[in-house]
C-alpha cells in the first residue's frame, strides 16, 4: 500500500506528464540531452534525483522495480530509493534483475542480459560529454547540433600521449547511432559494450543539470577510439572468490584488519544466483 | 589568363546598434597574396576580420570564398555548419592573445591534432606524426610535445597557434596583430617564418596590425581604415612611401623611427 | 626591342598636413629604354632623379602621363596597373636596387640574396649556389654569409643589396646609387656586373653619382633639372 499523503510516485501528474513528454523527445532522438523542469525532490541533489523523477514518470501499479548502487542492491543509496518508491507507489520491488521491469542504476549495467521490455534508468551526475572540453555552453550545443566531435578525440589522445594508453576506465564516452556523443554516466567502461543494441531501453536522467537523454532498444552505441588504439575493457587476472565467474566486473573487498582481500562480483544479484545454482546443483 | 580571386568582399558592413564599426568595405584577396589592414585602434579593422572570418555576422554585404573543392562559395548564404567546416579546413585564425586561439588546458601536440581529429582523423600514430612534423615546421622543439602551452613562452604560443591551423593546409589565413604583444626579437623571428610559410604554402594572408613595420615586412597590400570606411588601398610600399589620403599621411608621419 | 617607355610623366606630392603644400617632383618625363642599353638620370639633387625610379617601380603614385613595359611578351602601362600586376612585374621583369637595405631582422644574408630566387620557384640548390656566387664576387667574407646584416657596415650592406638586386633575371634593372658607399675595388666589380648585365640584353636605368661609374656604363644620358619642364 502507498502512503496516502503523497500523490503516486511523490511527483505531481503535471510533470510526470512533462517529464515523459520530454522522454518520448529524447527516445526519438538517441543521444540528444532533452532539457527538462527538473523538480526538487526530497534528497540531495547527486543522490540521483534526475534518475527518481524519470522512475517516478515511468512507474505504474503493474511494475516491479529494481536498485542498484554500483550493482549492488543492499548499499544505502539503493535502500534508500528502493524504500522510497516502495512508501510512495506500494509497487513490488525486488532484487532479481530477470524479474524487474524498471531498473534504476548507479553506474552500473546488471550482468544478467536485459530483455525486451525492461527499462534500465541511469542516475547522470554530468550529462554533457563536452563540459569541461568547452566552457561555453552555446558552443557546446552549436557542436552537438552539428556533430563536430573532435575536440572529444583531444582528450583520448592526451591519455596516449602521456600513458601510452587510453586511462578512460568509467564515464566513457559513446557515440550514439551515428549521431551524438554521450556519456554513459559513471559506469565502468567494461559495461559499455553492453549498451550496444541493447533489448532494453536505456533512459539517462541528470537532475541538477535538468536534462534527459535516451538510447531506444537495439540501437547502436560506440565507445570513441583510435584506429591504431582500439577501445578495450578491463580485465582482471582474478575471478570471483564467491561464484567463480570470470566475465564479470570485480570489486576488491579488504575483509579483515590484517589487509586480507578479495576479488566478487559487484553485481550482487548475478553472484547470489550464480552461488545458488552452484549450491543446487552440488 | 584571369585569375579566380580566392575571397570577394562587397559592401560588408558591421553595426553595433547605431554605432557603425565598419561599412562599404570591398576588395577581391588573391592565392598567395598578403592584404594587411591598418588603422588606429577603432578603425574598425578588428571587426572587419571578425566578420570575414565569421566570428561576426556582419549586417549588410556578401563575402564570397572560392573553395579548390566545392567551387564558389556565398559564405552567409551556406549553412553554418558548412562554413564552419570551411573555417576548420580551408581557413585558419591566428589570434592576437594565444589564450582565444589556443586550448591551454591540452598538450601541444593535442592543439595541433585537433583540427585533423575534427576532420575525421582518427589514426593516432599518423595523428602525433603530423603534429612533430608541424612542430618543427614553426621551429619548436619535438621534446615539446607533451608539454601544455602554458608553460611555453608568448613567442611559442604564437608559433603553435600557426601550427595548429596550418596542419590542414589552409588557403586562407586570418590574423589579428599577431606580433602584438611579444618582444622585438622575437617579433623579427615569427615574422621570418611568417613570410616563409607565406611563400612555401602559397598562402593567403589577411593581417590586421596598427604596426606599420610589421605590415611593410609582411603584406603586400595595404587597406587603410579610418571610422570604418577604407580610406586609401595600395601596394604597401606605396602606400607607406607615398600615402595620398591625409590619415595616411598622418598615419605615416606619426611612427617613431628607432 | 624598347623595354621602357616614359611619356609625359609628372609626379607631386601634396602634403595634407602642411597647409596642403604642393611639391612638384617631375615634370614631363619622356624617354625610352631599348634592350641592352643602359640610360642614366642626371641632374642636381632634388631633380627628382630617385622620384623618378620611384614612379617606375610603382613605389610612387604618378600624378599624369604613362609609363610601358615589356613585360612577358606584352606592353603593359604601369600608372594604371593593379597593385597585382605591379608586384608580378617586380617579381619577374623589372628589378631595384636602392641604396638602403630593407629586409626582415634577423635574417641571414645568404637567405636574403637567394630569396628573390627562391620566390620564382627556383630549387634551394641552385639558389643557394648562385647566391654564395654572387656573395664571392662581390668580396662578402664567408664568415658573415649566415650572419644578418643588420650589423655590416655601410659598405658591406650595400654590396648585400647589390647581389639581391642582381641575383635575378630582370629584363629591365633600376639602379639608385648602388656604388654610392662602396670602396674602388668593389665599385669595379659592380661595374663589371652592369656591363654584364647589358651584354646580356639588360636595359638599365641609373643614378650614378661617381662619374668614373657613369662613364664605364652609360650609353646615353637623361637630363632632370629641379622644379622645371626637363625635355630633351
Amino acid at each position: 500500500m502507498s502512503d496516502p499523503d503523497y500523490n503516486f510516485a511523490y511527483l505531481d501528474e503535471q510533470t510526470k506528464r512533462m517529464i515523459r513528454r520530454s522522454l518520448l523527445k529524447a527516445v526519438a532522438i538517441p543521444g540528444y540531452q532533452v532539457p527538462f523542469g527538473s523538480r526538487e525532490m526530497p534528497m540531495p541533489y547527486g543522490w540521483g534525483t534526475g534518475g527518481i523523477q524519470l522512475t517516478a514518470s515511468l512507474i505504474g501499479l503493474d511494475d516491479t522495480l529494481k536498485v542498484i548502487d554500483q550493482g549492488s542492491d543492499d548499499t544505502t543509496n539503493a535502500v534508500s530509493i528502493r524504500k522510497f518508491f516502495r512508501r510512495t507507489t506500494g509497487v513490488a520491488t525486488t532484487e532479481k534483475t530477470t524479474e524487474a521491469t524498471l531498473i534504476q542504476t548507479r553506474h552500473r549495467i546488471p550482468e544478467t542480459p536485459l530483455q525486451k521490455g525492461q527499462i534500465l534508468i541511469y542516475q547522470v551526475p554530468i550529462p554533457d560529454p563536452l563540459s569541461f572540453l568547452e566552457p561555453r555552453e552555446t558552443e557546446a550545443r552549436k557542436m552537438h547540433a552539428l556533430s563536430e566531435y573532435g575536440i572529444m578525440h583531444t582528450k583520448l589522445y592526451e591519455d596516449i600521449a602521456h600513458y601510452g594508453a587510453i586511462l578512460h576506465t568509467y564515464d566513457y564516452p559513446v557515440m550514439v547511432n551515428d549521431r551524438y556523443v554521450m556519456r554513459p554516466s559513471p559506469i565502468p567502461k567494461f559495461d559499455n559494450p553492453k549498451m550496444d543494441n541493447m533489448h532494453a531501453l536505456q533512459v539517462f536522467g541528470a537532475g541538477r543539470e535538468k536534462r534527459i537523454y535516451a538510447v531506444p532498444p537495439y540501437t547502436k552505441v560506440k565507445s570513441l577510439d583510435f584506429e591504431d588504439h582500439p577501445f578495450e575493457v578491463q580485465r582482471w587476472e582474478n575471478s570471483c572468490a564467491l561464484c567463480g565467474a570470470d566475465n564479470t566486473f570485480l570489486d576488491e573487498i579488504v575483509v579483515d584488519d590484517h589487509g586480507e582481500r578479495l576479488f566478487a562480483c559487484a553485481d550482487s544479484d548475478y553472484c547470489q544466483t550464480r552461488q545458488a545454482e552452484q549450491g543446487g546443483q552440488r | 589568363m584571369i585569375e579566380q580571386a580566392l575571397l570577394k568582399v562587397e559592401d560588408l558592413a558591421v553595426h553595433y546598434g547605431d554605432y557603425v564599426a565598419c561599412e562599404q568595405i570591398n576588395f577581391e584577396l588573391f592565392p598567395g597574396e598578403v592584404l594587411g589592414v591598418v588603422g588606429e585602434s577603432g578603425s574598425g579593422k578588428t571587426s572587419l576580420l571578425k566578420a570575414l572570418s565569421t566570428q561576426l555576422t556582419p549586417d549588410a554585404g556578401r563575402v564570397e570564398y572560392f573553395s579548390d573543392i566545392k567551387g564558389l562559395l556565398d559564405l552567409y548564404e551556406l549553412p553554418e555548419s558548412q562554413r564552419r567546416q570551411l573555417t576548420r579546413s580551408e581557413w585558419g585564425v591566428v589570434h592576437q592573445s594565444p589564450r582565444d586561439g589556443l586550448r591551454l588546458n591540452v598538450s601541444a601536440g593535442a592543439n595541433i591534432g585537433e583540427r585533423l581529429m575534427e576532420n575525421g582523423e582518427r589514426n593516432y600514430g599518423s595523428i602525433r606524426q603530423q603534429a612533430e612534423t608541424w612542430l618543427e615546421n614553426v621551429e619548436i622543439d619535438i621534446d615539446r610535445i607533451d608539454d601544455m602551452p602554458t608553460t611555453f613562452s608568448g613567442g611559442m604560443q604564437q608559433r603553435l597557434q600557426i601550427a595548429r591551423n596550418l596542419v590542414t593546409h589552409p588557403k586562407l589565413i586570418f590574423m589579428d596583430e599577431p606580433t602584438g604583444g611579444l618582444d622585438v626579437s622575437v617579433q623579427a623571428r615569427l615574422l621570418d617564418l611568417l613570410k616563409k610559410l607565406v611563400s612555401q604554402y602559397n598562402l593567403s594572408v589577411i593581417i590586421v596590425t596598427h604596426d606599420l613595420a610589421v605590415a611593410r615586412l609582411l603584406a603586400h597590400r595595404l587597406m587603410v581604415m579610418q571610422r570604418g570606411r577604407v580610406v586609401e588601398t595600395g601596394l604597401t610600399d606605396q602606400v607607406l612611401d607615398d600615402p595620398q589620403h591625409p590619415y595616411t599621411q598622418l598615419l605615416v608621419s606619426s611612427v617613431l623611427q628607432p | 626591342m624598347t623595354i621602357l617607355t616614359v611619356k609625359d610623366l609628372t609626379k607631386s606630392f601634396t602634403l595634407h598636413h602642411q597647409s596642403d603644400a604642393k611639391i612638384i617632383a617631375l615634370w614631363g618625363v619622356n624617354f625610352s629604354l631599348e634592350a641592352g642599353s643602359c640610360l642614366v638620370l642626371r641632374g642636381p639633387s632634388g631633380a627628382g632623379k630617385s622620384s623618378l625610379l620611384r614612379t617606375i617601380y610603382g613605389n610612387y603614385i604618378a600624378a599624369s602621363g604613362e609609363i610601358y613595359v615589356h613585360h612577358k611578351g606584352e606592353r603593359v602601362e604601369l600608372c594604371d596597373a593593379s597593385p597585382r600586376t605591379i608586384l608580378n612585374i617586380r617579381k619577374n621583369t623589372m628589378g631595384y636596387v636602392s641604396q638602403f637595405l630593407r629586409v626582415v631582422p634577423r635574417v641571414t644574408t645568404l637567405q636574403i640574396v637567394a630569396n628573390p630566387l627562391l620566390e620564382c620557384g627556383i630549387g634551394e640548390e641552385e639558389a643557394f649556389e648562385k647566391a654564395r656566387s654572387i656573395l664571392t664576387r662581390l668580396n662578402i667574407p664567408e664568415r658573415l654569409w649566415m650572419l644578418a646584416p643588420a650589423t655590416f657596415s655601410g659598405g658591406e650592406q650595400q654590396r648585400v643589396n647589390i647581389a639581391h638586386g642582381f641575383i635575378s633575371d630582370h629584363p629591365l634593372l633600376l639602379l639608385d646609387e648602388p656604388t654610392a658607399s662602396l670602396d674602388e675595388a668593389n665599385r669595379d666589380v659592380v661595374i663589371e656586373m652592369i656591363n654584364e648585365k647589358r651584354a646580356q640584353g639588360v636595359a638599365i636605368l641609373g643614378i650614378f653619382h661617381d662619374s668614373v661609374v657613369r662613364e664605364a656604363v652609360a650609353d646615353d644620358y637623361y637630363d632632370l633639372t629641379v622644379g622645371d619642364d626637363t625635355s630633351d
